[in-house]
């Protein structure tokens, strides 16, 4: 069904429309089960490969751009090729077919959980799939996180050394409860902020 | 009705002060616990109920959103989560000045750091909540071998923790 829908998209003569950005990011977000990673990886195949909606360049500034901002990086991107690709409607476009029907699924399956928690297999599922979270945060985190620190090392010792000091230093304070998590995220920012300014660029 | 605004303002704070999906988490759990307004447990529902749905990792907050409020908490946290990433619309035209600033790449990166130690410090704590038992790290060190050399899908991961978790917690 995604094939066909895809092609007919495919098809079309003229410039994407925003009801078509609104059709394409509502099959994007269906078909990632597995988070932003998925999301990515469909929308580039989509948007860039299969439809040349946008060209690489576009896809690359739209990611990058999405990196800068606070908050879920798939939103970011959806809003920004969306505005692309069909403008302002373009960007509410994109929004909506990706978070509304994963937003709506995901109110089902807690409201259908609240009625079957109370079997002792349903929880006792969630905490196996609970632990495979952790595990996918420990990978997710090494992804991201090692580029940080290769950078860190080009820039000298105290950076290098600040990039493995400030996550444990921020899961200590946090694990403790010694400060807000605000502080610990701001005042880490700011030190790593400085240090970039004073070292070799 | 004030109760319910703090709620949207506290995860819309966590997630202005956030990158990724995952890492308004510590923010959020300080925030709730600490007012009782949602329990250990209910994260750990969440992020799996997250897991489950299609979408952007990010939605595991809607789950908590529900399962702590019902359907207006998850409606809230779906807003809250949704605005601050639209600031990449009126940034688009200043970005390619301030993108290469070692200042904003520094602030950045420092943000970044800091939220993985501190998500790791708070699912740790959640696993270690119901006690870290040779299940939960069979599950989770799978995951990481699975996921981290891309051997699987996620797809399959998941119905594999679930059946662990039928099998030994049950």
């Amino acid at each position: 069904m995604i094939s066909s829908r895809l092609s007919a998209l495919r098809d079309r003569d003229g410039p994407p429309r925003a009801i078509d950005v609104l059709l394409l990011w509502t099959l994007i977000g269906l078909q990632s089960v597995g988070g932003g990673q998925a999301v990515q990886f469909y929308a580039f195949e989509h948007l860039v490969k299969e439809l040349k909606w946008l060209t690489y360049d576009q896809w690359a500034q739209s990611w990058g751009l999405s990196q800068v901002v606070p908050g879920v990086n798939v939103i970011a991107v959806s809003a920004l090729t969306g505005l692309r690709v069909a403008g302002i409607a373009g960007a509410a476009a994109a929004l909506t077919g990706l978070m509304a029907p994963s937003v709506v699924i995901t109110i089902v399956l807690s409201a259908v959980y609240t009625h079957v928690a109370h079997l002792s297999g349903v929880h006792a599922a969630l905490r196996g799939i609970f632990a495979a979270v952790t595990g996918g945060a420990v990978v997710l985190n090494w992804r991201v996180g090692r580029p940080i620190v290769k950078a860190a090392r080009a820039r000298g010792k105290i950076p290098l050394v600040a990039s493995f000091v400030t996550p444990a230093a921020a899961a200590t304070i946090v694990a403790r409860g010694w400060a807000p998590v605000a502080y610990v995220l701001l005042g880490s920012a700011t030190l790593i902020a400085l240090l970039w300014i004073r070292g070799p660029h | 009705m004030a109760a319910t605004l703090v709620f949207f303002l506290l995860i819309l704070k966590a997630s202005f002060l956030s990158s990724g999906g995952l890492a308004n988490l510590p923010s959020v759990h300080q925030d709730l616990i600490s007012r009782q307004w949602a329990h250990e447990g209910q994260f750990v529902e969440a992020l799996a109920i997250g897991q489950l749905a299609p979408g952007p990792t990010g939605l595991w907050v809607v789950a908590l959103g529900y399962l702590a409020r019902g359907i207006g908490g998850a409606a809230l946290a779906a807003a809250a989560i949704t605005i601050p990433p639209l600031l990449a619309l009126p940034m688009d035209r200043v970005y390619a000045r301030l993108a290469n600033r070692p200042a904003v790449e520094g602030f950045l990166f420092g943000l970044i750091l800091a939220a993985a130690g501190s998500v790791m410090a708070v699912l740790f704590g959640a696993l270690d909540s119901y006690g870290i038992d040779a299940a939960s790290l069979l599950i989770l060190l799978t995951s990481v071998v699975l996921l981290g050399r891309r051997m699987v899908s996620r797809g399959w991961i998941l119905v594999f923790s679930a059946a662990v978790g039928l099998l030994v917690y049950r």
